[in-house]
């Protein structure tokens, strides 16, 4: 059990996660019911990580390796299983009511799509007024207009007073990731969570979000929790990546340290399999140095959870426990056993 | 027009609108361009650039309100366009040009079984028995790498990789000569996107396929395409090889060249990524001269005046700029 007083102390870090667990229950079958047995979906099994103030945290995986399902705990759209949140030096694990509506205006969110996260009968000024409303910060509708207005400066959306008038669908994919992004930032929130921001926005504009993205977050100080599967934008983006599977962290440390020398086989296969725009590689197989395909979340393998993938697993990985993240020095940390001999 | 025994399809000056109610919408506007004997031709662009009407059009089904005003495509020294409907059902769709269209995987009738997908497929345009039918079937599934465990699976059973695989064994099994692929990557993961693009270029090798390979991403192009063909606002930018566009002394177009410092790279740690500024334009109406001088920082008074033709400016690299050989 960790030490609460401990994990109190330590204020540079916005985020102590401990340990967190989310596991969604599969419907039972007849028998199953009868012998009293329960399945699982192990979405989220048991990651710890400190999230510094002021930093943009990168979460990075594929598809099924429960990098969304941790934001949402984060976002407490989710109650997690068990584990232990602190944020701001205050326990927010398991939050109600009036304390949870307070930790929601703190943390705000980022959707992947921003043709579908937003309502199309409303005005892109009624978008960024209902948390406002939702929240009651302001008593009267000119204050919150003002702060729409505000938001809207903030993310560059110029004339604001223009484009409070008009409605999503008169925006192209860029301009309402911005607006999106202006819904998130009007409550004053310390902490973003972004899942795909702008996976599905055109690779002219992609660059030209994230550079504001950044801008604001210099600005404003804030933190962000960036979630992707695309290594390339997280190098760019992020002050730190952690590198998911199967609902554990694998990898964790600077974008340089983690790209440039990953020591965790996952990672090394995830980055051989990204395509670079160079030349000459077209009548070339290309290696990619991994097994199958991701195996349930509700069968986990045994011991490491990576080793019937693993290229270079050896029977210490299935014999004995799970590995945990070991510090390699420089707050590089890598959960793997055999991480020296190869 | 000349033709050429090497090319196992050309497209001459077409042009395709979408009729719409606030005017016809010019999403090609004289497109031309040749497909090689086993090549890979790469269509890149940002979206609404023509992409996938270009993938479309070569099956003559262009999606509703669209409509092929004028220009040809030869397939077997034959205008496909000139045929009426059923002649391109029997002869031509699946048979000689084949589609693995956008999201297809998740386009699987989820209440059917692999084999019964397939079957229908094979059966609607071969008479055949069901016993031989399924041995070329599996046949298939093999070269795509799959066991003929699936065939009694239903498509939620199997993972995206898996269902990629299908769709791809189902667009080849009539034999064509010609596969389109628009995005079959794009929705899958890095490592499962990495073994399909090495299954199309076993495939590609072992059946002696053309590929007309579809994408937004720029550094999955790159993995594929021996020939790139970048597209913008319905008009071709810049054609080249592989190596014209990737290579060491850069793309020749302004956009190709802009767009590629978009990309971020894995390796190569940059302080800022670059971006266009600006949106494509409205092909409602689309801007006198170059369609690109909008957005472009080298754009001059002829730009803003005079369209670029598609011009070659070095053996198989065409550009359509007014100032491609000024640096």
């Amino acid at each position: 059990m960790v030490d609460k007083t401990e994990l109190k102390r330590n204020v540079d870090h916005i985020f102590q996660i401990r340990g967190l667990k989310k596991w969604f229950p599969v419907r039972r079958s007849m028998g199953e019911f009868f012998r009293k047995e329960q399945r699982f979906v192990k979405a989220v099994d048991g990651i710890s990580f400190d999230i510094q103030r002021g930093e943009i945290f990168g979460l990075v995986g594929e598809s099924g390796c429960g990098k969304t399902t941790t934001g949402k705990l984060i976002m407490k759209l989710l109650d997690p299983t068990s584990g232990e949140m602190v944020f701001n030096g205050e326990d927010v694990t398991f939050l109600s009511g009036p304390k949870q509506q307070k930790y929601r205006q703190k943390v705000q969110m980022v959707f992947q799509d921003p043709y579908a996260s937003m309502n199309p009968r409303f005005k892109i000024r009624d978008v960024l007024e209902e948390p406002l409303i939702i929240h009651k910060t302001h008593d009267a509708r000119a204050g919150r207009l003002e702060k729409v207005e505000k938001a809207l400066t903030e993310v560059r959306l110029q004339p604001p007073r223009e484009f409070m008038e008009r409605f999503p669908h008169m925006l192209s994919g860029g301009q309402r990731q911005r607006a999106a992004t202006a819904r998130s930032l009007i409550l004053n929130p310390s902490v973003i969570v972004a899942d795909e921001p702008v996976s599905m926005i055109d690779l002219s504009t992609r660059a030209e979000i994230l550079h504001m993205m950044k801008e604001v977050q210099r600005d404003l100080g804030l933190t962000y929790i960036y979630i992707t599967h695309d290594l390339s934008t997280a190098r760019y983006f992020t002050d730190r990546i952690a590198v998911m599977y199967l609902g554990r962290i694998v990898e964790l440390g600077n974008p340089d340290d983690v790209i440039d020398f990953p020591r965790h086989p996952y990672t090394r296969a995830l980055i051989a399999a990204v395509c670079e725009p160079v030349a000459g590689k077209v009548n070339r197989i290309k290696e990619v140095p991994i097994k199958g395909e991701i195996p349930s979340a509700q069968n986990i393998p045994q011991g490491c959870r990576f080793h019937p993938r693993c290229p270079f697993a050896q029977e210490e990985c299935w014999q004995k426990v799970e590995p945990e993240l070991e510090d390699l020095g420089g707050g590089h940390l890598v959960a793997c056993r055999r991480y020296a001999q190869i | 027009m000349e033709k050429n025994k090497e090319y196992v399809m050309q497209v001459n000056n077409l042009k395709l609108y979408y009729f719409t109610s606030m005017g016809p919408v010019k999403a090609l506007d004289d497109v031309s361009f040749h497909l090689k004997k086993g090549e890979t031709l790469g269509l890149v662009g940002e979206s609404g650039c023509g992409k996938t009407t270009t993938g479309t059009a070569i099956l003559n089904m262009p999606s509703p309100p669209g409509r092929i005003v004028s220009g040809e495509i030869i397939v077997d020294g034959e205008n496909i366009l000139t045929l009426n409907e059923s002649t391109i059902r029997k002869r031509v769709r699946w048979e000689k040009i084949s589609m693995v269209f956008q999201g297809a995987m998740n386009c699987l009738t989820p209440v059917y079984t692999v084999e019964k997908l397939m079957l229908e497929t094979l059966q609607e345009h071969r008479k055949m028995e069901r016993d031989k039918a399924l041995a070329l079937i599996s046949r298939y599934l093999g070269l795509v790498g799959l066991s003929n465990d699936v065939l009694k699976r239903y498509p939620h059973e199997l993972s995206g990789g898996m269902k990629q695989r299908i769709v791809i064994a189902t667009a080849l099994f009539l034999e064509p000569k010609i596969v389109i692929c628009d995005e079959p990557t794009t929705a899958l993961d890095v490592v499962v996107q990495a073994q399909i693009i090495n299954l199309l270029k076993e495939l590609k090798q072992k059946l002696d396929l053309s590929f007309i390979f579809i994408t937004h991403d720029l550094a999955t192009e790159a993995e594929v395409a021996d020939r790139v063909q970048v597209m913008y606002a319905g008009k071709i930018a810049e054609i080249g090889t592989n190596e014209q566009i990737y290579g060491e002394k850069g793309p020749s177009h302004p956009y190709t060249r802009r767009l590629l410092q978009a990309t971020p790279r894995l390796h190569q740690k940059v302080k800022e990524l670059a971006f266009i500024p600006g949106t494509p334009p409205d092909l409602l109406e689309p801007p006198p001269g170059c369609r690109f001088h909008l957005r472009c920082d080298q754009a001059i008074e002829r730009c803003r005046m005079e369209e670029p033709p598609l011009v070659e400016i070095e053996p198989e690299h065409r550009v359509a700029c007014w100032r491609c050989c000024e640096w």
